[in-house]
């Protein structure tokens, strides 16, 4: 390669190459070094070797904390990423294309909306006194408010992550759905098979790569994510919401102890940038990522 | 087929009204059908039809009768927009600016550094092109949220705490891998001979990606830059965590203030307020589903 | 203008070779084809002449230039791609002007020449549009506009016909000829068609796996095939190629292609034969070559009718002698029976031969060779 070529390359892919040093290298490394320190809201680097590792092996908390994380993660993955997206991705494609757009645009409507007031919306709905959508039907139907959120944290999370996580896999499965050829439904329509034998055995078996992805992709993305989370309940009530994400938030920067422990954090969360780094690299093998890598056809610059 | 005895003569009749039973009973199976589907639709919407539709119904009555109906009109709730809630909020117009000036300097980045970048992972033939791009696709699995602690770190030392500019940078990070990944496809599809051909023409390499093959990505920087508008403009956990000065508020920030404050009290100003804050995003999500559909599937093409 | 010349020109990708080894001269405001099946490194070549791949090994030159290294627009090419590869975000005229434009050309002088090359190519009404607004023909003027607008030494032309219909396919071919012609411009044309390579183009380079196969005029390519790839792609009916020993019997050589298919050739054959003494010998001949007799005669083998194909003028006839296929073409609908016993008469002076092992043509015959193969 010539060097002003050389030059050329460089400088389509500087820009990127530092943003990913900057901002997935440095705090890589730095979580791993900063998981041997007692770093607090000071930032001192003082290391303590092993310290902060045998104090996660003894955290009280921490059983509580990963059952929380498997309960949360797993849940919402059945009922909603993958359950009711598969349910949804049938239906809108059983429906005239129109209303199934429509309907998948209201589902898809979370995603887009400000966390913020995603949280605001379900604060009114579960809302522990009468103004609460939830509990002025209660109300009306003659019974008495129900602190919603506190009686049931974490179906309480489960629904409201659930509801943002099911358009991921509902526009995926859709898409593949649609990309099925016909000749397969109409052939298992002459053999007489109603629709959910349709579905069972023609749809469902043709769309497993697809569902395979999502629920690989999704558990990742639910294990590692809290922000709903944090502004529905903040982990609480006692802990009851926290997952081990959240955890690690909450002891750097949250509300409950506010006491900067960066050191632990970043113990903590090295555990799951370690588990992230390595489902990231398996998805890619597995998705056969590597297919799509075709060779250039222009050999000059 | 010539043979006709009285016995297979009779037959053919009775087999037609049993057919015409059975196309009858599959029409009502159908419509049942039908009902089912469009009935479960609705019923599952609900809880989403209900939220935002509480959102626009509540800023603008005084009260809600059973919670949902409005029952008195009332600008009352859209005081904010002149008075703060309290002395102690930022000028409102200055953080809705904050905001816009996140959701653009990220989708600036954004589509800035994923462009070229993409361009060469998908046209060009330089070493260490294959690890690019396996960097790229693991990345973008990657959840860069566990990396939030010492991305803290990284920005003060930066000097990017409090700043918009901060935040703005670490979200373009995020959405990079994706945003390169989505872009590659639109480069990807766009035939070699095009190129080639500009290259005969006299074209440079840099001239060819310029002038030919960028006007024909548009679509796909459309696509990224609305849904990092979007993204940039909802953010809520790095603004919430990275900045706390508030100059340099966005509406995240200040909406979560309320909560903080006005919680069950005031759902008046809670709704207002965040209907203020959403309108754009709604207004963008009307007019350019198909752009942030094909965000969506593209980041993930290769799943299916 | 420009004369151009391959030598020793290597192209791999990877482990495959692509490009092996040739040797070309192209002339001086020539026609020339590349014509081979697809993967036979005919568009590999025309790629590297454009600049777009770098020879692995060998030179490429321009006159008296190497031009390996040096990149597509320090070339003077003009380049029709199958696709047309039109800009779609340009109009026509900025399509064609583009090529100038990136010269940075004077505005009045990209104007002219634009409107000049658009009015030969009789798509001056056209100018404003976009590409996705024209039909697949009026693209194809397009994109030849485009690489000739800047008077380029060498055109290249990459399957130019192939996505027009057949009826535009021979317009356009003759209009293309007759363009070239004028401009007097050396001119490359890559196709798997042979009768696209066979009308336009004043010699053809037959190629097939990297190799060029034979380069000759489209005649020659015709009447005097130099091996068997070449017999057997060029030709539509392909030709008969008849497997046989040869043996010599009462001083003449006889061919014997198993289960009773006997065939005599003239006693001037033997020098010819001698080439290949103790190998198997590939008797060839076209079908428009083979005449269906009545009766038997001295170059007469006898078959029976297996299948009739009505091909509009004319029939092709399939005929069974012996353990030999052999296809007849015969003007008119002929009166034949499945299984009627007839007579194949094959002239001597049609007759190609080759070396079963090397696959190359065996010596022409003096005498034979001169008339041997006036075109019917």
């Amino acid at each position: 390669m010539s060097r002003k070529s050389k030059l050329f390359v460089a400088l389509l892919l500087l820009p990127s190459l530092l943003i990913t040093l900057v901002f997935y290298f440095i705090p890589a490394v730095m979580t791993a070094a900063m998981s041997f320190t007692d770093m607090d809201y000071r930032l001192s680097w003082n290391f303590i070797g092993w310290d902060n590792f045998k104090r996660m092996a003894q955290d009280f908390l921490l059983p509580r904390i990963m059952k929380n994380t498997l309960v949360y993660t797993f849940a919402t993955l059945a009922l909603f990423n993958v359950g009711f997206s598969v349910v949804l991705a049938l239906v809108t494609s059983f429906v005239p294309e129109r209303t199934g757009r429509i309907f998948q645009a209201l589902w898809l409507l979370p995603r887009f909306t400000p966390p913020i007031v995603y949280g605001v919306m379900w604060m009114w709905i579960l809302d522990p006194t009468r103004n609460g959508l939830l509990n002025s039907l209660v109300v009306a139907s003659g019974g008495r408010p129900v602190n919603w959120i506190a009686q049931y944290p974490m179906a309480t999370i489960v629904i409201t992550n659930g509801i943002i996580g099911v358009s991921f896999g509902m526009i995926i499965f859709y898409s593949a759905i649609k990309s099925i050829p016909r000749e397969f439904i109409w052939a298992a329509e002459a053999d007489g098979a109603s629709w959910l034998q349709q579905v069972r055995h023609v749809t469902l078996p043709l769309i497993r790569w697809p569902l395979l992805f999502v629920t690989a992709y999704q558990t990742l993305s639910l294990l590692t994510s809290y922000e709903y989370i944090l502004i529905l309940t903040e982990g609480g009530p006692f802990f009851a919401t926290t997952v081990w994400s959240l955890y690690a938030y909450n002891l750097a920067f949250g509300g409950y102890f506010a006491n900067y422990e960066f050191g632990y954090g970043a113990t903590l969360s090295i555990v799951l940038v370690v588990l992230g780094t390595i489902a990231s690299i398996v998805y890619w093998r597995v998705f056969r990522f590597r297919e799509m890598m075709s060779e250039p056809k222009i050999e000059v610059m | 087929m010539a043979q006709t005895t009285p016995a297979a003569a009779g037959r053919p009749r009775q087999k037609f009204t049993i057919s015409e039973r059975l196309v009858a009973r599959e029409r009502r199976r159908k419509v049942l059908a039908h009902v089912l589907v469009y009935a479960f639709l609705v019923v599952t919407a609900l809880p989403l039809i209900f939220g935002y539709g509480w959102l626009v119904l509540n800023s603008f009555s005084e009260t809600l009768a059973f919670g949902v109906l409005p029952e008195k009109l009332s600008l009352k709730n859209w005081r904010f927009l002149v008075e703060p809630p309290s002395r102690f909020y930022p000028d409102l117009w200055r953080t809705t600016w904050n905001t816009a000036l996140l959701a653009i300097g990220m989708t600036v980045t954004v589509v800035a550094v994923s462009t070229p970048t993409a361009y060469a992972l998908s046209r060009l033939k330089f070493a260490g092109r294959n690890a690019f791009l396996a960097l790229t696709l693991v990345l973008h699995a990657f959840p860069g949220i566990t990396l939030l602690i010492s991305t803290y770190y990284v920005l003060r030392a930066l000097n990017l705490l409090n700043s918009i500019t901060g935040v703005f940078l670490v979200k373009a990070a995020l959405m990079l891998p994706l945003a390169i990944w989505v872009m590659k496809g639109f480069y990807d599809n766009i035939s070699w001979d095009v190129e080639m051909s500009a290259l005969v023409d006299g074209a440079t390499r840099f001239q060819t990606w310029y002038k030919v093959m960028l006007p024909q990505v548009m679509p796909g920087i459309a696509s990224i830059s609305i849904f990092s508008f979007i993204y940039g403009w909802s953010e809520y956990i790095y603004v919430i965590t990275f900045i706390q000065d508030k100059e340099s508020w966005t509406l995240a920030s200040y909406i979560n203030t309320i909560v903080g404050d006005f919680r069950a009290l005031d759902y008046g100003l809670l709704s207002a307020t965040a209907l203020f804050y959403i309108a754009p995003v709604l207004l963008f999500f009307i007019f350019t589903q198909k752009y942030l559909m094909r965000v969506t599937i593209g980041g993930t093409k290769g799943g299916s | 203008m420009a004369e151009i010349r391959f030598k020793n020109l290597t192209k791999k990708f990877g482990s495959v070779v692509a490009v092996d080894n040739i040797d070309l001269h192209i002339r001086d405001g020539e026609l020339l084809a590349l014509l081979g099946p697809s993967g036979c490194g005919k568009t590999t070549c025309l790629l590297m002449l454009a600049g777009i791949y770098k020879p692995t090994s060998g030179e490429i030159y321009f006159d008296d230039v190497v031009v390996n290294d040096v990149p597509p627009k320090g070339r003077s090419v003009g380049l029709v791609f199958q696709s047309y590869a039109l800009y779609p975000h340009m109009t026509v005229y900025e399509n064609i002007a583009f090529p100038l434009r990136i010269r940075r050309r004077p505005k009045d002088e990209i104007d002219r020449r634009v409107r000049e090359v658009a009015k030969m190519a009789q798509i001056d009404e056209l100018l404003d549009r976009k590409p996705s607004q024209l039909s697949g023909g009026q693209q194809q003027r397009v994109a030849l506009c485009r690489a000739l607008v800047r008077e380029p030494d060498l055109l290249l032309l990459d399957e130019p016909l192939s996505n027009l219909d057949a009826r535009l396919r021979i317009e356009t071919r003759s209009e293309i000829k007759r363009l070239q012609a004028e401009l007097g411009i050396t001119t490359v044309l890559v196709t798997h068609d042979q009768i696209e390579a066979m009308t336009m183009a004043e010699r053809v380079a037959v190629m097939r796996k990297g190799k060029i196969e034979q380069l000759s005029t489209p005649a020659e390519l015709y009447r005097r095939p130099e091996n068997l790839f070449v017999a057997s792609f060029i030709g539509d009916p392909p030709m008969n190629l008849l497997r046989t020993q040869q043996s010599v019997e009462n001083g003449r050589p006889r061919l014997n292609g198993g289960d009773g298919f006997v065939f005599s050739l003239p006693a001037e054959f033997e020098q010819s034969l001698a080439a290949a003494t103790g190998r198997d010998v590939v008797l060839g001949i076209r079908p428009e070559h083979v005449k269906i007799v009545g009766r038997p005669g001295e170059h007469a083998v006898r078959g029976e009718v297996f299948m009739t194909e009505l091909l509009g003028r004319d029939t092709l006839v399939d005929v069974r002698s012996g353990d030999q296929s052999i296809r007849a073409l015969v003007p008119g609908d002929v009166p034949l029976e499945i299984g009627e016993n007839v007579w194949l008469e094959l002239q001597p002076q049609y007759v190609h031969l080759f070396d079963a092992g090397t696959e190359a043509r065996l010596p022409d015959l003096d005498l034979a060779g001169s008339e041997a193969a006036a075109v019917p």
